[in-house]
């Protein structure tokens, strides 16, 4: 785990000009050649967890219902009316047997069937209702995430995750529950957020909270085929190219705490704590209610990033999984939507009860995460808050404090893809996960997969 | 002030619609608490008790305008008004729905 980050070696050599983040032109052969062809998150299957739910994907300038039907299955459908191209359904999510076109009137199940025209006596060439029913594209799930891919020939999802489906699995984010659900509009291309998330080498800069919890120089990243990439980083430790702190930084107390690592009787040194969070993990995760059976002990101290190709990260803890995802704009290649979705492990009662380990300072809200902030207990679903990045820069709103950095700067790259004096990205090592997203994003335009 | 008096006790997460007066009334028990907010949705005035109710929220069964029934705040869809919303007060085996005039 503690070896140096690899090196680019393997991975091929893109040039990577500002064209594709400002381009109209770049910006219309990825709708066509990369959007229409890959598989997205669409949403969590958490929304459409019983028959009638449903959720919009908005993927301008297309729109896409996911949908329960009575009889249990998911379906989904381009959110397109098919008598004159109404979009049917303005609301982001609900409940609901019908759907009823706001402009004049037809009717669908929610399984996409055309069910009723008002007046279809006045359509003398008859109303063909299978073939007016709603436009449905693939659709499948799994990690609590639901994926849709608008090409019929593309290969399965799970051909299209390949080795990441069995390396997420242990952390069972199916099992999750969404806290938080925020949009946030970025003025950006929706590619200069995402490689914002392909290298390290920018936390020194403009993270430095992470000094004193994580270990960024030893991280170790991964490429897979498809575009994916993957980073572990080491957790409860500090950033080991500075001066180790005498003391266990402040930062780490809290999480440290919650495992009954107390300031006044914890006698480890700073690089113990990471070995001691996991034995403690391992020890007291039944009587927390956390399951830890399936994760590796660096697991439990640890963060894995897992970046899917073309716009989507997740990031791994047992008790948190977040998915970031970046959605263009539908008309400027300087704009795009950022989305975060938090998930949290509820700790399961039944597993308390039975351990005999007894903790009980802790009742259901053990914060051994590095994230877990957020006011919701993930009971009930929380409300969809949508905002622009200025919400953020004035201190309005926030995504966390590292997200709230990385926005802070990336408006001005983009500014700066503008400019005349700016050619090319010159990347190094560390920035080869960004090299390896574009490698694909090529292959994707050129459409030449070898 | 005016009220409405219903003797049945709903199920946890049922709903019904009552009507008095030309007042149409959505009444919901959530949590083992009672709410009543406007039956009528604010888009385009059809009966939000068709709709189908999770957690705290219904949505309009036309157009798929969302409510929280808790407090009648609009939460999205194509209707932008919120719907009134009424105390509701529980005395033995009645609730008591306060109304407007
Ligand atoms: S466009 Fe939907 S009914 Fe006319
Ligand atoms: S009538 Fe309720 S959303 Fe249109
Ligand atoms: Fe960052």
């Amino acid at each position: 785990m503690s070896e140096a980050s690899k090196s680019s070696g393997s991975v091929p050599f893109t040039k990577i000009t500002a064209d594709r983040y400002i381009s109209p032109d770049y910006m219309l052969q990825e709708r066509e050649k990369l959007w229409a062809k890959t598989w997205l998150v669409a949403g969590v299957v958490q929304d459409v967890e019983e028959p009638g739910d449903f959720f919009v994907f908005d993927f301008e300038p297309e729109s896409v219902i996911v949908s329960r039907a009575e009889d249990g299955t998911i379906n989904a459908f381009y959110n397109v009316c098919q008598h004159r191209g109404a979009r049917l359904l303005l609301t982001n999510q609900g409940a609901m047997e019908t759907y009823t076109c706001p402009y004049h009137g037809w009717v669908y199940n929610n399984d996409g069937s055309l069910c009723k025209v008002p007046e279809e006596e006045k359509f003398s060439r008859g109303v063909p209702k299978e073939a007016l029913s709603l436009q449905p594209l693939r659709v499948d799930v799994w990690g609590g995430m639901v994926w849709v891919c608008m090409d019929q020939d593309a290969p399965t999802l799970q051909e299209y995750l390949g080795p990441v489906i069995e390396m997420i699995e242990p952390f069972r984010p199916e099992d999750m529950r969404l806290v938080e659900d925020q949009t946030c509009r970025l003025e950006c291309n929706w590619k200069a957020v995402f490689d914002n998330f392909g290298e390290l080498y920018h936390v020194e800069h403009i993270h430095p909270q992470h000094e004193l919890i994580f270990d960024c120089p030893t991280s170790t990243a991964e490429y897979f085929n498809g575009g994916h990439t993957r980073v572990l980083i080491d957790g409860f430790t500090v950033n080991s190219r500075l001066p180790i702190p005498d003391e266990v930084p402040p930062t780490q107390w809290a999480q440290m705490k919650t495992l009954g690592m107390e300031r006044d009787n914890y006698k480890g040194r700073v690089l113990d704590v990471r070995r001691d969070v996991q034995l403690r993990k391992r020890e007291l995760g039944p009587s927390l209610g956390y399951n830890y059976d399936r994760l590796s002990d660096n697991q439990l101290s640890d963060i894995v990033q897992y970046n899917i190709f073309p716009n989507t990260i997740l990031v791994l803890q047992p008790e948190e999984f977040w998915i970031l995802r970046s959605r263009p704009h539908a008309t400027d290649p300087n704009k795009c939507y950022w989305d975060k979705f938090a998930l949290r492990m509820l700790p399961d009662v039944q597993l308390q009860e039975n351990t005999k380990i007894k903790f009980p300072a802790l009742q259901n809200r053990a914060n051994v995460s590095f994230n877990l902030d957020q006011d919701s207990d993930g009971t009930a679903r929380p409300e969809h808050d949508e905002f622009d990045q200025e919400a953020i820069i004035a201190g309005e709103k926030t995504m966390t404090i590292t997200l709230d950095q990385d926005i802070h700067l990336i408006r001005d790259v983009q500014k700066g893809m503008h400019s005349r004096g700016f050619k090319e990205a010159w990347l190094n090592d560390d920035e080869a996960r960004v090299q390896h997203y574009h490698s694909w994003i090529d292959k994707y335009i050129n459409q030449q997969f070898n | 002030m005016p009220e409405i008096r219903v003797s049945q006790l709903l199920k946890e997460g049922e709903s019904i619609a009552l009507k008095e007066d030309d007042q149409h009334i959505l009444l919901c028990r959530i949590g083992g608490k009672y709410h009543a907010v406007s039956n009528i949705c604010s888009h385009a005035r059809v009966l939000l008790s068709k709709g189908r109710l999770r957690g705290t929220t219904i949505t309009c069964p036309l157009h798929g305008a969302r409510f929280d029934v808790t407090s009648g705040k609009c939460l999205g869809g194509p209707a932008f008004q919120d719907i009134a919303s009424y105390s509701v007060s529980n005395e033995d085996n009645e609730i008591i729905i306060a109304t407007e005039g």
